[in-house]
């Protein structure tokens, strides 16, 4: 795969990016080369919160440059499959678009998914809490932040201020837990990942691989249109990226076996009935699911019944089952739910025995969810 | 544009766009709610989608200005204290404190939110606990819990969390119920027998109970007796806001039924929704010489107005509430109709209303994360009043408020003991007929782990007049 340090040939963009200003700089050059109808980016308000827009205003999406890690929202379903539309996406992101793609709610041809690499996000309201008690700042003066080199880096009026990721994370603060078992932080299923992993020292730029045709179109019309300059990566940039993901993964691996070994020898049925025993039946983790596609004639809705009085809902068994084998973890269901039911964690843990035993990773490529064509009986 | 969701006084934070129909997103950033939303918040873009108010004189459609010169010239024709004012508190302190000063402009001391009755009957150093709740910080820091007679899986869903996150910090929660649910919420559960509700006394905890018009006197006044801490949870997305903006006076239906009041003006308020007694409602408001409504959307009571004039739906209004913590939030609005509608209504200029509610709320600046409405402990009890005990032997409850979001959500069933279900020979699908002296109504019906001498509901029923109510069951054959 072709591997480049890129950045904005905009002064002003590459100062504002969080690493060179490459996805700005090539979302406006694909808007106005008629590349794409619209960039689905996130709007800034503050730090600790920006929404979601579709936009073909070019200075609409310069302002929307810079990192968001305590902005936890999940892109796939503000993607209107009528335009095409370039999206900064994190590895979650691009996966549910791509189990979207599947059940024919989004066409990829008329998507570019331009990959964020990702270390994980923060809940807005944690990360407030964070930067008063541990870091001891008033967290509406923060006007920036960056994770650089496994630190975030907390900007302010009057400097900044940088703490270790691990450091937070130890002091009960830090990433979603979704994020924190997450192993995939390089969005290899993406036309091309994008990301300040492996940019040499002192160099504003950004490190991007491409993966697809589509991403080659991408990069070439931001180059063709003098939007962006590049250089070729060298080897020993792809080496530290390389190490910084393998690093990351097996951190996520060791935090989802911890997680996942606090269930060994307790009665997991028990378990199951007391986490799901107090929900509402808001039904807030099936809107937000970026791999459901069921809309409101959804099974898990229509076999759920008020006047039913099982222990688990059929809501809430029928999602289990439907979610075996398309799970991507994302952890938006934990996010909203009312009574903070661990979601993501218990279908991420049947999920990845199912996925492990299928041999079948969800939204990574446009392979069907097993149980579309595999028939229960046959493993 | 982030919005407040109207559904009660927690006041969640979530956004809304409206583009080719109405979208609800989750608004992680807000200190209320952090992104979390209950079944009516989830489906509020259902809610706002209701059949918009037209403007209407004597049920005739006519232009909005018609019909709010009418309503100036038709109020003149009443001696001020003939003329009332209403608004439970469904709007932002802005439109609330612009309907109070349009009341005193019509020389009217009758501007209510549905609560004044209270606290003319329950000593001044009480009032602050009837006026505003606590923040959700002290419920996750209390060590004892007592819910009274409220079931908050039916209503205010998001305590539930702040409750689960006490058990965490070790609380012990003590449900006092007429019905136990299926959930396992509380370390104990407590039944009182709906014919003679005997409420136990609970000493240093934190006592949650609903406060809503329906609430009985005698049930404030026990719970004030106890030598507890009270969090008292309103339906009301602005009451709080209301109580603090003046809207107190002597009880309205009452003034309306012993006909002392002959106008009366609601503002995004519908009494019939509101009161368990639909019927009485209904025929005291039709008895009126004068109703004038100004709300955004349809309700039961804009069709026996005499006047109706139509606001912006809550989420288009610019202006703040007070939630029930005493958090001032801003509503992502741009419109301001309402307190136009109300000025020219009364004929006052309403410039400089949103620095006059911050001067009444004792605030600068409207800053979510902090909270700046504190209240001051009762000081006193009350001395322990007994609930009067009900005639019957069979009743049909209410699990909890059942004006509780005026009754939008879908779908309506009763619930039945195991042993009513066997000895009515109950299978799923059949269906159970619930009758009172003048009511009757066929209903879908769950099984629970119910006394036998009650049915529940969740909702509003025609049978229910009151949060107890006498009457028979039958299978339907």
């Amino acid at each position: 795969m072709a591997c480049y340090i890129a950045w904005a040939t905009d002064d002003e963009i590459r100062k504002k990016g969080t690493s060179g200003g490459f996805v700005t700089a090539a979302l406006v050059s694909a808007l106005e080369n008629d590349l794409i109808d619209a960039a689905l980016v996130v709007k800034r308000i503050d730090v600790y919160e920006g929404i979601p827009i579709l936009t073909s205003d070019p200075e609409e999406v310069k302002s929307c440059a810079g990192s968001f890690h305590a902005v936890p929202v999940n892109l796939t379903k503000y993607v209107d499959p009528d335009l095409r539309i370039g999206m900064p996406a994190k590895p979650c992101d691009a996966r549910g678009v791509i189990e979207q793609a599947k059940r024919l709610q989004i066409d990829l041809d008329k998507v570019f998914l331009i990959g964020l690499n990702c270390s994980g996000t923060m809940l807005p309201l944690a990360m407030r809490n964070m930067i008063e008690v541990l870091c001891q700042l008033d967290p509406d003066s923060v006007i920036k932040e960056e994770i650089i080199a496994e630190k975030l880096i907390l900007k302010t009026k009057n400097g900044e201020k940088a703490i270790k990721i691990d450091e937070i994370e130890e002091k009960g603060y830090g990433r979603r837990q979704s994020c924190r078992y997450c192993n995939i932080n390089i969005p290899f299923m993406a036309d091309l990942a994008c990301g300040n992993w492996g940019v040499p020292k002192g160099k504003k730029g950004t490190f991007v691989e491409i993966f697809t045709e589509k991403g080659e179109t991408f990069f070439r019309n931001a180059v063709d249109s003098g939007a962006i300059a590049f250089e070729e990566a060298e080897e020993k940039s792809i080496f530290t990226r390389k190490r910084i993901d393998e690093a990351m993964k097996k951190l996520a691996e060791e935090n989802w076996k911890k997680l996942s070994n606090s269930l060994d020898g307790i009665d997991r049925l028990s378990y199951y009935i007391k986490s799901f025993e107090n929900c509402i039946g808001c039904r807030s983790c099936k809107i937000v699911c970026p791999v459901c596609a069921c809309g409101e004639d959804a099974k898990c809705v229509s076999m759920d019944y008020e006047t039913d009085s099982y222990r688990i809902s059929m809501f809430n068994l029928v999602r289990l089952l439907h979610l075996m084998d398309s799970c991507i973890g994302c952890g938006q269901c934990e996010d909203v739910c009312p009574v903070d039911i661990p979601l993501t964690f218990i279908h991420r843990r049947f999920a990845k025995r199912i996925q492990d035993i299928l041999d079948y990773v969800p939204g990574v490529n446009l392979e069907k969810p097993p149980f579309y064509e595999t028939k229960l009986m046959e493993w | 544009m982030p919005s407040i969701c109207p559904g009660c006084s927690i006041g969640c934070g979530l956004y809304i766009e409206e583009r080719e129909g109405i979208r609800i997103d989750y608004r992680k950033r807000s200190p209320v709610n952090q992104g979390k939303l209950c079944k009516f918040g989830v489906q509020l873009d259902k809610y706002y989608s209701r059949k918009v108010l037209k403007p209407r004189i004597d049920g005739k459609e006519v232009k909005l200005n018609e019909a709010i010169s009418e309503v100036g010239r038709r109020l003149k024709s009443f001696n001020p204290d003939e003329i009332a004012f209403l608004s439970f508190g469904d709007t932002t302190n802005e439109e609330l404190l612009a309907f109070r000063e349009a009341a005193e402009s019509f020389g009217s001391k009758n501007i209510d939110c549905g609560f004044g009755k209270f606290f003319g009957k329950i000593p001044e150093k009480l009032h602050p606990i009837l006026k505003l709740g606590i923040p959700f910080e002290e419920i996750r820091s209390s060590k004892r819990i007592v819910l009274l007679l409220m079931d908050l899986y039916t209503a205010y869903p998001l305590l539930v969390r702040q409750i689960l996150l006490a058990k965490k910090g070790g609380a012990e929660v003590t449900e006092v119920t007429l019905a136990r649910t299926q959930h396992k919420i509380a370390n104990e559960v407590i039944e009182v027998d709906p014919s003679n509700p005997d409420i136990p006394d609970f000493d240093d905890s934190l006592i949650i109970a609903d406060l809503n018009p329906n609430t009985p006197l005698e049930l404030v006044k026990n719970i004030l007796s106890m030598r507890s801490k009270v969090l008292f949870m309103k339906p009301f997305l602005n009451s709080t806001g209301a109580l603090h903006l003046g809207l107190v006076s002597d009880d309205i239906i009452e003034g309306i039924e012993n006909e002392r009041i002959k106008a009366l003006y609601l503002l995004e308020s519908d009494p019939i929704w509101v009161f368990f007694d639909e019927e009485r409602i209904k025929s005291a408001l039709s008895d009126l010489d004068l109703l004038i409504v100004q709300n955004s959307l349809e309700t039961p009571v804009s069709e026996i107005a005499h006047i109706a004039i139509p606001g912006e739906r809550f989420f288009e209004k610019r202006g703040t509430i007070v939630n029930i913590e005493g958090r001032i939030l801003e509503n992502g609005g741009k419109s301001m109709r309402g307190i136009e509608i109300i000025g020219n209504v009364s004929g006052k200029d309403f410039d400089g209303i949103y620095e006059r509610v911050m001067d009444k709320l004792g605030i600068s600046a409207v800053k979510e994360d902090e909270i700046p409405l504190k209240r001051k402990e009762g000081e006193i009890f009350l001395e322990k009043e007994k609930i009067p005990e009900k005639s019957g032997d069979f009743f049909l409850v209410y699990r909890t408020s059942p004006s509780f979001w005026r009754n939008f959500e879908d779908g309506k069933f009763i619930e039945i003991s195991v042993g009513n279900a066997q000895k009515l020979n109950l299978v799923k699908g059949d269906r159970i007929l619930v009758k009172s002296d003048s009511k009757k109504g066929e209903f879908a019906f769950k099984v629970s782990k119910i006394p036998d001498n009650i049915v529940v509901s969740g909702k509003k029923l025609p049978q229910g007049k009151e949060f107890v109510s006498p009457v028979k069951i039958e299978k339907v054959e």
